[in-house]
């Protein structure tokens, strides 16, 4: 029994004494808390409260109309009024007068019931306060309490108290999260609650809110430099001597200098533009940019200007789409997988990216480098290859269009591979087999760095995935771009809508890059990169980055996440695919994930072998096995999307959140509701990216199942 | 509690005339373990205007073979960043006040939180930091965090910085400025170009008589020393050149090979 219990037992009275009946107000224009927070500056919001919980002071006859003027004269970026009132002294109607400065207004009371959230929308607030332990200790959900907030127009900021809470608030659609510093147990307040919880949550994508504790500057700067976005003051303006100067003391610590420390805060800042090209400093939220060599700044720097001039450049692009569609094969179509869909209950579309020319999207990026190779007067062409994909496509491009070529490949590959060091060498490609480090495709992309950073003066370095140092995430991102422009074009053909979600599998990154960026800015379409978890995350014989245990690092010129020891060495990574065998993921994905935008998750070698035989068996296309990756996320993403169409539906239905409802929702009440429920009919659609094909694998699975050919 | 170091406040001046040539050995730390290393330390230094300390990197794209593989040796052996402080600490202990600089990745120094690598260096007695994979534009707060410990960020000019950028540079200059002689990696290289000592005469008129210019990348021996000090540079890098030896000779016939290297190049 904590103080809550009290808060909450009194919450369920005056939901039943008809307390939250007579809210109404007229007239309401909504104004944006989120927007506030994300604008760059530290917000501070000021709380009209008549009576702290902890007995510091109670206050009657308030001028609230008065004290929300000072507010707003004085610099306050919004206000919170805690309307409960019995043991806060609160009252509805002080959120109408609040909302006359103009000013955001929070709706603060311990919410637990549906009637409350009406109340909140019809008092005229523009977002409303719930707290995670209040709704969690009364068994409800949060999300339908969200859906039911948003659903009126309100947004909403979840209250944490611990890691664990807010690891949860982050995975649901709450608009801004929030820290109370108070202990519910002694009352006692400690700002290391905000900190010690940042700490744990360094690209945190929501807009964070620290709430209680703040009394002077000092504390103001303290939570500054966690990381928050602002910060919540009741008490200390309530008991200070004079208000209007309190609250001008704490605004001017908001507004001091931040100083630029690790750069915590300008991690993926929510309510940036996203996008696949690079920003003017090469950098995708704050991960990308350029660290190589002095030797190659001038270099990189010529070849961001090179391919600024071709993509403006008539001659070019008519060149580049000539070669991609009379030679490589496009558009590739994207297929209903009939068969597929009926046994997972989704509409699966494959987008055909194996049918291209060399058998994999790597044609796409290899034939737009290879003509900007030439467009800046290069004469040789080198590529790292994992999986051979690209070295193959590089090797063509290079036959094609007359340019010397060398391929750096693993040893480890190459092995795995040989098929395709064949067909290198007879397309005319030089493959210089790499003995170092793990031998795969980190060890290759090595040493094609150092060749570039040795002979640039004819050389132009054609990497092969969404990673490596700026421009180059961005120039892939571009060159393969084609296949979600496609693909969003055909889905709207053939199912005269969006799709429900995407999916690729994610090595460095370019197939998922490549589709994901059409549909960035459609908020409705999810997005789901999958990783190599090789033998099983937990044997750390993987490379899932982000679905793994990767941390902030720099990789091959790009500030992304990284597998590495606590020494900062990079770690050996694993996966039965070569072209996922890579410790680092391409640093847009790693801000796609920042922002939340994308999902990123990781199936096993054994998954990916099963989805290999099925996608064979089941519709006679064998996939590549990256491309395996994804189809074996499949059984997974139906279950995720049937139980989040039914949360939806479940939190606008005309049940409500009214108490009877209460315990519909536990994530347990969830299994085998299935097609029985109404709107189940409306199946999700879903677009896989089929980036390869597996001609290249068979031999390699055929031997690893102990099967002659 | 171990000492704090105070080095020597390490004047820059230019070189003059008939002053010997600084030599900066450059050691790979780890290499041979951690007690070979501190051996070969103490036996350079009495040679050494400065001494680069390598931490190992298992990616380091700026290093040909020769230090790839040192590095890597250093690395199965056991090396860590730790094992090195160590290292470092018990060698300002015993009295060696030759300036140190680290030389390693930005993964390294990042992976340990910038800030408290830093400190930890300043603790230590480490004057100052290379980063060859953090350029110029890349650095600013790690510039700033520098500076803020007192620490020597050594920033590189390659054959291609453009002049305007080289400028930039060397107006930053701290402890000196590493002059990378050609397109390519670390690693001994037989004859100096001509076009590599027209880049150090280059870069030696545009900095002016006030800057201290050292040149790494292939300087093998003191005949390239010789030609690198004739194009105006202040000292000179060796460190595959150094492995080499290590790798070839037992420990005695290498201190004693490296010893005369160093000799032969600061008589110059």
């Amino acid at each position: 029994m904590d103080i809550l219990d009290k808060f909450i037992a009194q919450a369920k009275e005056n939901v039943r004494a008809g307390y939250y009946e007579g809210a109404k107000a007229e007239n309401v224009k909504r104004s944006s808390l989120k927007e506030k927070l994300t604008g760059g500056k530290f917000c501070l919001i000021c709380e009209i409260k008549h009576a702290s919980p902890a007995g510091e002071y109670e206050m009657r006859g308030i001028d609230v109309g008065q004290a929300a003027g000072e507010f707003l004269e004085c610099g306050a970026d919004a206000i919170s009024v805690v309307v409960e009132p019995r043991i806060f002294k609160g009252d509805l109607g002080n959120v109408a007068i609040a909302k006359k400065t103009g000013l955001p207004v929070l709706f603060k009371d311990f919410v637990l019931d549906e009637r409350q959230v009406q109340a909140a929308a019809a008092s005229g607030a523009d977002c409303m306060l719930l707290v995670m332990r209040v709704l969690e200790r009364e068994k409800l959900d949060v999300r339908k309490f969200i859906a039911r907030a948003h659903s009126l127009g309100l947004e909403v900021l979840l209250e944490c108290y611990d890691e664990g809470e807010m690891k949860r608030a982050l995975q649901t659609d709450a608009d801004i999260v929030g820290i109370n510093n108070r202990d519910l147990q002694t009352l006692k307040v400690d700002l290391r609650r905000t900190q010690k919880i940042m700490e744990k949550f360094p690209n945190i994508a929501k807009p964070l809110v620290s709430e209680s504790g703040v009394r002077g500057k000092e504390d103001v700067q303290f939570l500054r430099e966690t990381g928050a976005s602002g910060i919540l003051v009741g008490t200390a303006i309530w008991t200070a001597q004079d208000l209007k100067k309190k609250i001008l003391e704490l605004k001017g610590a908001t507004a001091a200098k931040t100083e630029a420390v690790g750069g915590s805060k300008d991690a993926g800042a929510p309510g940036e533009k996203i996008g696949c090209m690079a920003s003017s400093s090469g950098r995708f939220g704050k991960f990308g940019g350029t660290y190589v060599s002095e030797l190659l700044v001038p270099v990189l720097q010529e070849l961001e200007k090179a391919f600024e001039d071709a993509k403006k450049d008539g001659k070019f692009n008519k060149q580049l789409s000539h070669y991609l569609s009379k030679y490589a094969g496009r558009p590739t179509p994207l297929y209903f997988a009939g068969n597929l869909s009926e046994k997972l209950g989704m509409r699966i579309y494959l987008k055909r990216e194996d049918l291209l020319h060399t058998g994999a999207h790597k044609i796409n990026n290899a034939i737009g480098q290879a003509l900007l190779a030439k467009y800046m007067g290069k004469k040789r062409v080198i590529a790292e290859t994992g999986a051979g994909q690209h070295g193959v496509a590089t090797a063509t491009a290079a036959a094609l269009l007359g340019l010397q070529c060398d391929v750096y490949m693993g040893s480890e590959d190459a092995k795995r591979q040989k098929l395709n060091v064949y067909r290198m060498e007879m397309l005319g490609a030089n493959v210089r087999i790499v003995e170092a480090g793990s031998r795969t495709l980190k060890d290759a992309v090595n040493e094609a760095l150092r060749d570039y950073a040795t002979n640039f003066a004819d050389t132009h370095y054609i990497l092969g995935s969404a990673l490596g140092p700026h421009p180059y995430p961005s120039i892939v991102a571009h060159f393969q771009s084609v296949i979600g422009k496609e693909a969003r074009e055909q889905i709207l053909t053939d199912e005269g809508r969006l799709p429900d979600c995407l999916l690729a599998c994610v090595g460095g990154g370019s197939n998922a890059i490549g589709l994901f960026g059409a549909f960035l800015q459609d908020e409705g379409v999810k997005m789901v990169g999958v990783e190599a978890a090789g033998e099983g995350v937990q044997t750390g014989k993987h490379a899932a980055r982000i679905s793994g245990d990767a941390k902030l690092g720099v990789l091959h010129g790009t500030l992304t996440y990284v597998l590495e020891n606590a020494d900062g060495q990079i770690r050996e990574t694993h996966s039965v695919s070569a072209g996922l065998d890579y410790p680092a993921i391409g640093p847009q994905h790693a801000h796609l994930y920042a922002l939340k935008r994308a999902q990123y998750v990781c199936v096993e070698d054994k998954e990916a072998l099963e989805a290999f035989h099925l996608l064979a068996r089941m519709e006679g296309i064998i996939p590549a096995l990256e491309s395996a990756h994804a189809i074996a996320y499949l059984p997974k993403l139906a279950k995720e999307l049937r139980e989040g169409a039914l949360a939806a539906e479940a939190a606008l239905g005309e049940g409500g959140l009214d108490g009877g409802a209460r315990t519909a929702l536990g994530a347990s009440g969830l299994g085998g509701v299935g097609s029985t429920t109404k709107g189940a009919g409306k199946m999700p659609v879903v677009i896989v990216n089929l980036s390869g094909r597996g001609d290249k694998d068979v031999q390699h699975v055929a031997q690893m199942e102990g099967e002659k050919i | 509690m171990l000492r704090k170091w105070k080095a020597k406040k390490y004047e820059k001046q230019e070189r003059a005339e008939g002053e010997n040539m600084m030599f900066i050995p450059y050691v790979c730390c780890g290499d041979g373990g951690i007690a070979f290393t501190e051996k070969l330390v103490k036996a350079l230094a009495p040679h050494s205007g400065i001494i680069e300390l390598g931490i190992p990197f298992s990616d380091p794209i700026a290093d040909g073979k020769t230090i790839q593989r040192a590095a890597n040796r250093a690395l199965a052996g056991g090396a860590s960043v730790q094992e090195i402080f160590g290292m470092v600490m018990r060698l300002r202990k015993d009295g060696v006040q030759t300036p140190f600089v680290f030389m390693t990745y930005y993964n390294v120094v990042y992976a340990h939180g910038r800030e408290k690598f830093l400190r930890k260096m300043k603790e230590a007695g480490v004057q100052g930091i290379i980063v060859p994979d953090l350029p110029f534009e890349e650095d600013e707060e790690f510039e700033k965090m520098a500076q803020r410990e007192g620490i020597a960020v050594v920033n590189l000019i390659a054959p291609n910085t453009k002049e305007t950028r080289a400028g930039k540079i060397l107006a930053r200059e701290k402890l000196f400025t590493y002059l990378v002689s050609v397109a390519g990696t670390t690693g001994a290289r037989g004859e100096v170009k001509e076009e590599s000592v027209e880049f150090v005469k280059r870069m030696r008129r545009l900095a002016g008589s006030g800057k201290k210019l050292c040149v790494g990348f292939g300087v093998a021996d003191a005949q390239s020393a010789q030609k690198f000090r004739d194009a105006g540079a202040d000292g000179v890098i060796v460190g595959s050149r150094i492995i080499d030896i290590c790798e070839k000779e037992s420990e005695a016939d290498a201190l004693m090979q490296i010893g005369r290297l160093a000799r032969e190049i600061r008589e110059i």
